[in-house]
C-alpha cells in the first residue's frame, strides 16, 4: 500500500515540475530557436520556436560583431580569477563572522551590510581613480581585482549564515587534538561548506561573466583585454538593434556558465551527511 | 579528489591569467620602431557602423602606418565613460561632444584642440553653407568640431502603401493635417481588425515624444527651437515658455485623440523605436512618425514594403510656423591630449571628404543626409530618401540661435537645470492615459521652465552679467528663414 | 569538557581574536577599496552641483538632499521600489522554498536536469529577456489569446503600457528571472541539515509536512534570514531587467530609485546631466533603508526578549 501511494506522489511531482518548466524555460528555448532566425523571420513569425531554417549566419555575425575569439578567452580568464579571489576572501571572513565572537565583530559586520543599503552606481570614477594611482588600469589585474571588490557581502553572509549553524561538537575533536585555527577551517568547516562554495562560485561566475561596465572603462584604451559582455553590448546600439545576433550571442555565451553550473551538481549533493558523530 | 578538481582548474586558469599577461607587457617593453599609429575613434553612431567599419579599412589601406580603432557605443555608456577616460589621461583621439554639453563648456575644460592648423585652409568650404556657427562649433574664429550629418527634421510621417489601399485611402495622398492624419489612422484600424492598427511608436522613448511635441507644435507657430540638445528652453520670440501654447496644447489633444481612436498599435508603450521600426515594417502599423535613417533600415530588413512617405501633419488651427533647424552642429573633434593630432585630423579630412567612399555609401543607403557640398544632389539614389528630403525641408526654417548670436549664453548652459518631467515625458503619459489633465499639466511644465530660466539667468549674471533674457529673444517670423 | 576550556585559556583567546582578524583582511582590504572608497567619494560628489562631465564643482552643501526630499517624483520611486520589493522577495522565498524542498528530495530522478532548467533565466540575458516578454504580452501573444480564450477579459490588455499592470507585470517576471538564484540558495541550505535527523524522525513516525515543519523549518531559518535579506537588498535595487522592460514607464508606473538615479545621472534637454544630485538620491535612498532596517531590528530583538520572559 505504502510504497504505490509513494510512486503515484512521485509522478504526481515529475508531472507538477515539467508541466512548470514548459512555461518556465519557454522564452530559453525562444531565445535558442531566434538564434537560427533571420531578422525578418524574427518578427514575422515572432513567437514561433522552431526556425524555418536552421541558418549559422546569425552566430558567424555575433562571433565576429562581439570579436568572440578575443574576448571569450578574457572573460574566461577573468571570471575564473575573480571566482577564486572571491571564495578565499569570502569564506574566511563569512568564516569568522559566523562562529566567533572577537573585539570589533559588530562594528565590522553593522558596516559590512550597511553598505549593502546604499546604491553604487557611479563607483566607476572612484574605482578608476584608484586603480590609476596603482598604475593599474587597463591591465588584467586591475580588472580582476576590481571585479572582486564587488558587492559580494551577499557572498560573506550566506557563508556567515551557514557556518553559524554547524554545530560546535565537529571542532571540539580537532581541538583536543590540538589543532591551529587555520587547519580547523582548512580541514573541517571548508569542506563541509561545499553547498555554500557552489552557490558562490556559480553566482560570482555569472556576475563576473556578464559584468559589463567595469571591464568596458577599464580597459578603454586596450580593446584586446575586453571580457565577452562588452563585446555582445556591440550589438545593441542606439538606432538599430541587431536582434538575432543578440540572440545567437547569448546562447554562445551562456555555454560556459551552464557547463560551470553542471559541474556544480555534485556540491549541492553530498551535503553533510554522516558528519555529526554521537 | 573530485570536489577540489574545480577548485585547481580555477587556479590553472588563473595563474594563465597572470602569466599571459606578463609576457604581453614584455612584448610592449621590446619597442617595436615600425609600429604604426594607433587612433582611437569613439562614438554612438551605430546606423552608419557597417560603413564606418569599411571606411576605415578603406582609410587604413591608403594611410599604412595608421591604425584606426573604433568603439562603438550607446549614448548613455558614452557619457558614462568619456568622463572617466577624459579626466583620468585616458581620452581617445577622435570623440564626439557628449549630448547635453556646450561646445564652450568643453573647450573651457580643455578636451579638445582647435582643428585650423591641422587641415587646409580650405576645408571648411566643401561643406554646406551654414554648417559652422560661432558657439556651435566654432569658437572666436577657432574650428573645435564638424557636425555629422546634415540638420534635417525627423519627424515626417511614414506610410505603409499597402494598408492604404486596404483600407479604402489612395495610396498616393498622405495626410495633410491633424484632422486628415486622424481620420487615416481610425479607416485603417478599423480594416486591420486586430491584425494591422493605424499608427505605431516607440512609446519607451521619451525623445520621440518631445521632437514630435516639438516640431508639431512649431507648426502651429509655437517657435520653440527643435534638435538635441536644444538650444533655448523658451520660445524664440518671446522668451517665455511655449509649452502651454495653443498649438502645443492642440498637438496633445491631437496625439491624445488618436490613442482615444484606439488606433495605437497595442505594443506601442512596452517597445522602443527599433522595434516599433521592424513592426511597422512587417505591416503591423499604418503610420509611423520617425527620420530619415529608417529608409535606409527598412531597404535592408523588409525590402518587400510599400513605403510612403508624408509630411508633418499641420494643425487645423493653420499653418503659423515652422520647424526651426540650425545647419550647425557639433559632433566630432580632436582630444587636447591626442598623441597624433595630424594623424587624427587626416582621419577627420578623409571622413568627409569626396575622394573617399564614406559621405557617397551612407547618403545612398539612406543613412542621413550629408553636410559636404554635392554629395545629396548626387548620390541620393532611393526615390523615398529624396521625397523625405523635400518633405522635410519644406517643413523646416532656419532659426534663430542663442548661442551663436549671444555667446555670453554660455553660463547660462552650464549652470540650467532641466525640468522633469520634461514635455516628452508629458505627451508620453498624455497618451498613455496617465494625465487626465492635458492644460493643467502644460501650464504647470512652463511656469516651471519660466521660474528655472529666470532662477538660472540670476545665477549666470554673476559670472557674466552682460547675459540676459533678451538673449533668448529674436525678431524671427517662424515661417521665413532667420537671417 | 573541563580540559577543553582549561586549554582554551587567555592566550588561546588572545591567538583566536587576531586569527580572526587575520581571516577578515583580505576582505576588508578589497571592501576598502572598491566599497569603502566609492561609498565615501559618493557622499562628497552628493554635496557637489556637478554634472560629471566638467571640472565645475559647486559645493552645495546638502541641497541636493533637500531637493531629492522635495521631490514627487523621487518619493514615486521610492514607493515603487518598496511595492516592488513587496511583490518580488514572498515569491522568492516562498515558491523558491518549495521548488528547493522538491528538488532536493533524493529519490527525485533527474534533479539535476530540473534543477538546470529552473536556472534558466538566471542565465538569459536581460536584453532578450525584454523582447521576447513584448512578444509574449503583447496584444496577440500567448497570454492574451488564452486569457481571452477562457471567457476572463473581452479586450487584450496591455500588460506593460498600462500603467495599472505595469508593475504586476514587471514582478511577475522579475520573480520568474530570479528564482533560480533563490532555488539555488534554498537547497545550500537545506543541504545543511544532515539526514540522520531526518532518518531519526521517520523512525518516530513523523511524515510529510510534520517533518517539514518540526525538522526542516527551523533548521533552514537561520540561513531563510540571510537568503531573505539578499533578496530585500537585492530587489530594491533593481536595475537591469525594469529598464529593459519598461524603463521606469509608462509614465514612471514602474520608475525605480534605480532608474531614477540613473535618469538624472545622463539624460538631459538643454543643460547638463547632474550626476552630484544622483548620487544624492542613491545616498538619501540607502540611509533611510539602513534606519529602517536597524529599528526594525531593534524592534524584533526587543520583541524577542519580551516573549521570552
Amino acid at each position: 500500500m505504502q510504497v504505490r501511494k509513494k510512486g503515484f506522489g512521485m509522478a504526481a511531482l515529475h508531472l507538477v515540475l515539467i508541466a512548470v518548466l514548459i512555461a518556465w524555460i519557454y522564452p530559453f528555448v525562444w531565445m535558442v530557436g531566434a538564434s537560427f532566425k533571420t531578422q525578418a523571420e524574427l518578427f514575422a513569425d515572432r513567437l514561433g520556436l522552431i526556425p524555418a531554417s536552421f541558418s549559422l549566419e546569425n552566430f558567424i555575425r555575433a562571433w565576429s560583431l562581439a570579436n568572440f575569439n578575443q574576448y571569450f578567452l578574457n572573460s574566461i580568464l577573468v571570471t575564473a580569477s575573480t571566482v577564486l579571489i572571491v571564495l578565499t576572501t569570502t569564506s574566511t571572513a563569512g568564516y569568522v563572522l559566523g562562529r566567533y565572537n572577537f573585539a570589533g565583530k559588530k562594528i565590522v559586520t553593522n558596516i559590512l551590510v550597511a553598505s549593502m543599503a546604499i546604491p553604487l552606481g557611479f563607483s566607476i570614477i572612484p574605482i578608476y581613480q584608484l586603480l590609476k594611482i596603482l598604475h593599474l588600469t587597463n591591465t588584467r589585474i586591475g580588472l580582476i581585482l576590481a571585479e572582486s571588490g564587488g558587492a559580494n557581502i551577499i557572498f560573506i553572509l550566506l557563508f556567515a549564515g551557514f557556518f553559524r549553524q554547524i554545530p560546535k561538537e565537529l571542532e571540539e575533536a580537532a581541538i583536543i587534538d590540538a589543532a591551529s585555527f587555520p587547519t580547523i577551517f582548512r580541514r573541517i568547516m571548508l569542506p563541509l561548506s561545499q553547498p555554500i562554495i557552489g552557490s558562490v562560485t556559480i553566482m560570482q561566475s555569472i556576475w563576473s561573466w556578464n559584468s559589463f561596465m567595469l571591464p568596458l572603462v577599464l580597459t578603454l584604451s586596450t580593446p584586446r583585454l575586453r571580457t565577452l559582455a562588452v563585446g555582445l553590448y556591440a550589438l545593441k546600439g542606439e538606432n538599430s538593434v541587431d536582434w538575432a545576433a543578440i540572440a545567437a550571442g547569448g546562447t554562445i555565451s551562456l555555454l560556459p556558465i551552464m557547463i560551470v553550473f553542471i559541474f556544480l551538481q555534485r556540491y549541492f549533493v553530498e551535503g553533510v551527511a554522516g558528519s555529526v558523530k554521537g | 579528489m573530485k570536489k577540489s578538481a574545480l577548485i585547481v582548474v580555477f587556479a590553472m586558469i588563473a595563474s594563465m591569467a597572470l602569466i599571459a599577461e606578463g609576457q604581453k607587457d614584455s612584448k610592449k617593453a621590446a619597442a617595436d620602431p615600425k609600429k604604426p599609429i594607433v587612433l582611437k575613434v569613439m562614438d554612438w553612431s551605430d546606423s552608419s557602423k557597417a560603413l564606418r567599419d569599411a571606411f576605415n579599412k578603406e582609410f587604413e589601406a591608403k594611410n599604412p602606418g595608421i591604425k584606426i580603432e573604433y568603439t562603438c557605443l550607446t549614448i548613455d555608456q558614452f557619457k558614462n565613460t568619456v568622463l572617466s577616460a577624459v579626466n583620468l589621461g585616458d581620452a581617445p583621439d577622435l570623440f564626439p561632444i557628449p549630448v547635453g554639453m556646450d561646445l564652450n563648456a568643453v573647450v573651457k575644460e580643455g578636451w579638445f584642440q582647435p582643428i585650423d592648423s591641422l587641415v587646409p585652409a580650405d576645408f571648411k568650404d566643401g561643406f554646406l553653407p551654414g554648417t559652422f556657427a560661432d558657439g556651435i562649433n566654432v569658437i572666436k574664429g577657432k574650428l573645435y568640431a564638424v557636425p555629422e550629418i546634415g540638420t534635417v527634421p525627423t519627424t515626417m510621417v511614414f506610410y505603409n502603401k499597402e494598408l492604404f489601399e486596404k483600407a479604402g485611402l489612395d495610396p498616393n495622398k498622405p495626410p495633410k493635417t491633424f484632422t486628415e492624419l486622424r481620420e487615416y489612422a481610425k479607416k485603417i484600424t478599423a480594416a486591420g481588425k486586430g491584425k494591422f492598427y493605424g499608427i505605431i511608436e516607440g512609446g519607451q522613448q521619451v525623445n520621440r515624444w518631445k521632437s514630435e511635441a516639438i516640431d508639431f507644435a512649431n507648426l502651429g507657430g509655437a517657435a520653440l527651437p527643435s534638435g538635441e540638445p536644444m538650444s533655448s528652453p523658451v520660445s524664440l520670440i518671446t522668451g517665455k515658455s511655449a509649452y502651454n501654447h495653443p498649438a502645443m496644447i492642440e498637438t496633445f489633444n491631437f496625439f491624445k485623440a488618436l490613442a482615444s481612436d484606439g488606433s495605437y498599435h497595442p505594443s506601442t508603450f512596452s517597445i522602443r523605436a527599433p522595434e516599433a521600426r521592424a513592426l511597422f515594417g512587417a505591416g503591423q502599423a499604418g503610420f509611423i512618425i520617425q527620420g530619415v535613417w529608417c529608409v535606409g533600415a527598412w531597404a535592408q530588413s523588409h525590402p518587400n514594403l510599400k513605403l510612403g512617405v508624408g509630411p508633418a501633419p499641420i494643425p487645423d488651427s493653420g499653418r503659423k510656423g515652422s520647424i526651426g533647424i540650425n545647419a550647425a552642429t557639433a559632433w566630432m573633434g580632436i582630444s587636447s591630449k591626442s598623441a597624433n593630432p595630424t594623424a587624427a585630423a587626416k582621419y577627420l579630412q578623409a571622413m568627409y571628404s569626396p575622394e573617399y567612399g564614406y559621405q557617397k555609401a551612407n547618403v545612398d543607403k539612406g543613412v542621413f543626409f550629408s553636410t559636404v557640398k554635392g554629395i545629396n544632389d548626387k548620390y541620393i539614389s532611393n526615390p523615398n530618401l529624396k521625397a523625405y528630403y523635400e518633405l522635410a525641408m519644406e517643413r523646416a526654417r532656419i532659426a534663430p540661435n542663442p548661442k551663436t548670436a549671444h555667446p555670453e549664453t554660455a553660463a547660462f548652459y552650464a549652470d540650467f537645470k532641466d525640468v522633469t518631467p520634461g514635455i516628452g515625458d508629458l505627451l508620453q503619459g498624455a497618451v498613455s492615459g496617465a494625465i487626465p489633465d492635458i492644460t493643467a499639466a502644460l501650464n504647470e511644465l512652463a511656469a516651471k521652465t519660466d521660474q528655472a530660466v529666470e532662477a538660472t539667468i540670476k545665477k549666470a549674471k554673476a559670472r557674466n552679467p552682460e547675459i540676459a533674457l533678451d538673449d533668448f529673444i529674436f525678431k524671427w517670423n517662424p515661417m521665413e528663414d532667420y537671417k | 569538557m573541563t580540559e577543553i576550556s582549561r586549554r582554551r585559556g587567555a592566550g588561546a583567546l588572545r591567538r583566536n581574536t587576531l586569527w580572526c582578524w587575520a581571516f577578515l583582511a583580505p576582505t576588508l582590504a578589497l571592501y576598502v577599496m572598491f566599497n569603502g572608497w566609492p561609498i565615501v567619494s559618493g557622499l562628497y560628489y552628493a554635496t557637489l552641483d556637478w554634472s560629471g562631465l566638467s571640472s565645475s564643482k559647486e559645493f552645495v552643501g546638502l541641497a541636493n538632499f533637500v531637493e531629492v526630499a522635495h521631490d514627487p517624483y523621487f518619493w514615486n520611486s521610492y514607493r515603487n521600489s518598496f511595492t516592488f520589493m513587496l511583490g518580488v522577495v514572498p515569491i522568492h522565498l516562498a515558491i523558491g522554498l518549495l521548488i528547493a524542498v522538491a528538488l532536493n528530495r533524493k529519490d527525485l530522478r533527474f534533479a539535476t536536469g530540473y534543477r538546470t532548467l529552473f536556472f534558466l533565466p538566471v542565465v538569459t540575458t536581460a536584453a532578450i529577456v525584454g523582447i521576447i516578454m513584448i512578444f509574449i504580452l503583447a496584444a496577440d501573444g500567448p497570454i492574451n489569446q488564452l486569457l481571452l480564450m477562457s471567457g476572463a477579459i473581452k479586450k487584450p490588455l496591455d500588460f506593460l503600457g498600462n500603467s495599472k499592470l505595469a508593475m504586476g507585470s514587471v514582478i511577475v517576471i522579475s520573480g520568474w528571472k530570479n528564482l533560480g538564484t533563490n532555488i539555488v540558495y534554498w537547497l545550500a541550505a537545506l543541504q545543511g541539515i544532515p539526514d540522520e535527523l531526518y532518518e531519526a524522525a521517520t523512525v518516530d513516525g513523523c511524515g510529510g509536512s510534520r517533518l517539514f515543519r518540526h525538522i526542516t523549518l527551523p533548521l533552514i531559518l537561520p540561513m531563510g534570514a540571510v537568503i531573505a535579506l539578499l533578496n530585500i537588498v537585492g530587489s530594491l535595487k533593481a536595475f537591469d531587467l525594469i529598464k529593459t522592460m519598461t524603463n521606469g514607464g509608462p509614465f514612471f508606473a514602474t520608475d525605480m530609485v534605480a532608474t531614477y538615479i540613473y535618469r538624472f545621472a545622463f539624460s538631459s534637454e538643454v543643460g547638463v546631466p547632474r550626476i552630484g544630485y544622483a548620487t544624492s538620491a542613491g545616498i538619501f535612498f540607502g540611509v533611510t533603508i539602513i534606519i529602517v532596517g536597524a529599528l526594525s531590528n531593534t524592534l524584533a530583538s526587543r520583541i524577542k526578549a519580551n516573549s521570552a520572559k
